[in-house]
């Protein structure tokens, strides 16, 4: 497991604290094991070719799940998956998870974007709006449109 | 959320992808072939574009010849400039000759350029005709059109990062990045090609034809705009008012 292996260098540090974060945000917005994999590859190649310089542990997990958000945008419009069928293909959930995740990954990707970064990494809707590259009103209301789709599910608790 | 959030909890990268990440790194300090591969890759893109373009060219000239110069017959994509600087704009390749003849009105990026562009153009800092050559040197490889490296209405921090071009039909696209996964994207062509489909055609005098807009599925704003010598299909994955204030040249509101 990632956590066991000792961190050699300030790269292998920084795929050890993030690795995770990068894949879980690509897995929530493309609902593929795969292209999620390849996504988190791309992000942290994308790292190495630019080496940026972070403020802070929050400002780094931030510039690499914007950096992963665009990516999965890229992903979803290419003309390859324009011609086929987007192949869900997502780890086998429990079954007290099964309905909130099927009505949750049956919304579409700039929701499920959106919900993930606010709900799931707790992200505040103006940073949201950083990440996505969105204006915060359109963060707003894509969160309240995905709101009132999940009602029922989210006034079990947040 | 409570069950998404234990879902997610044991989401964890595999041991195979976590190695691959570390990987990166080892390669990333191996440059020494990628020059060499690309050398090779962008002069078999070159033969094949100067094939592409013997080989069709009696198809070719008449469309060249209804608009364009005899420079136009080495590649789709215009290497003219108009008196004023073609870097504030995107024209397709009969509009960079006609440019200085068309409607001086408008101050739309998608037409020819005004006084005001010209300005606008010189302030950016934008490269001049003459060092259009250079862009092409730089690889080796196929020549980019200056109104394409750095168009006028870009913003700091995006530079290009790809350009496809249909010599024999003028379709081209061009991609800028911002480095952070920010993309914007222009694509165009002259009547004879098909518009794509799907894309809602905005009218640069409509000031609040965005606010019609909407992302599609995947996140990307685009709209197409027409005229009668092509059209042109912007998009971007960020805000949406970037590519507005290039098509209408209007403040941020």
């Amino acid at each position: 497991m990632p956590e066991e292996r000792a961190a050699a260098s300030s790269f292998e540090a920084l795929v050890c604290r993030q690795e995770n974060h990068v894949y879980r945000a690509a897995l929530a917005i493309l609902r593929n094991v795969q292209d999620a994999e390849d996504q988190t590859q791309e992000t942290f190649l994308k790292y190495l070719e630019k080496r940026p310089v972070f403020e802070n542990e929050r400002h780094e997990t931030a510039w690499l799940l914007r950096v992963t958000v665009n990516g999965c945008r890229s992903r979803l419009r290419s003309p390859w998956h324009r011609r086929l069928p987007l192949e869900i293909d997502l780890p086998t959930p429990g079954p007290e998870e099964r309905e909130e995740l099927e009505e949750l990954f049956a919304l579409p990707a700039e929701d499920r974007e959106v919900l993930h970064l606010y709900y799931y990494e707790g992200y505040s809707t103006a940073e949201i709006a950083k990440i996505t590259g969105r204006r915060e009103g359109t963060v707003r209301s894509r969160l309240s449109r995905a709101r009132g789709k999940l009602k029922s599910l989210l006034e079990v608790g947040r | 959320m409570k069950q998404y959030e234990n879902y997610m909890n044991r989401q964890t990268v595999s041991d195979s992808l976590h190695q691959r990440l570390l990987d990166l790194e080892q390669e990333e300090r191996r440059p020494a072939r990628r020059p060499q591969a690309r050398r090779w890759l962008y002069a078999a893109a070159l033969a094949a574009c100067l094939l592409l373009v013997v080989g069709v060219g009696r198809w070719v000239l008449p469309w060249l010849g209804m608009g364009g110069s005899a420079s136009d017959n080495s590649a789709a994509m215009s290497t003219e400039v108009t008196s004023a600087g073609a870097a504030a704009d995107t024209a397709l390749p009969e509009e960079a000759a006609e440019g200085a003849a068309s409607d001086t009105t408008e101050e739309s990026a998608f037409d020819a350029e005004t006084p005001e562009d010209t300005a606008g153009a010189a302030a950016e800092g934008t490269e001049t005709a003459s060092e259009e050559s250079a862009g092409a040197a730089e690889d080796g490889g196929v020549p980019v059109p200056e109104e394409i490296e750095r168009p006028a209405w870009l913003p700091e921090g995006y530079s290009l990062a790809s350009t496809e071009i249909d010599e024999t039909t003028g379709w081209y696209r061009a991609t800028w990045t911002d480095g952070a996964g920010g993309e914007l994207q222009l694509e165009g062509a002259p009547d004879t090609v098909a518009q794509p489909e799907g894309i809602p055609v905005l009218d640069p005098a409509d000031e609040g034809a965005l606010d019609a807009l909407s992302p599609d599925e995947d996140g990307w704003w685009r709209f197409l705009l027409v005229k009668e010598s092509g059209w042109r299909c912007f998009s971007t994955n960020g805000d949406p008012e970037i590519l507005w204030q290039a098509v209408t040249g209007l403040p941020e509101s």
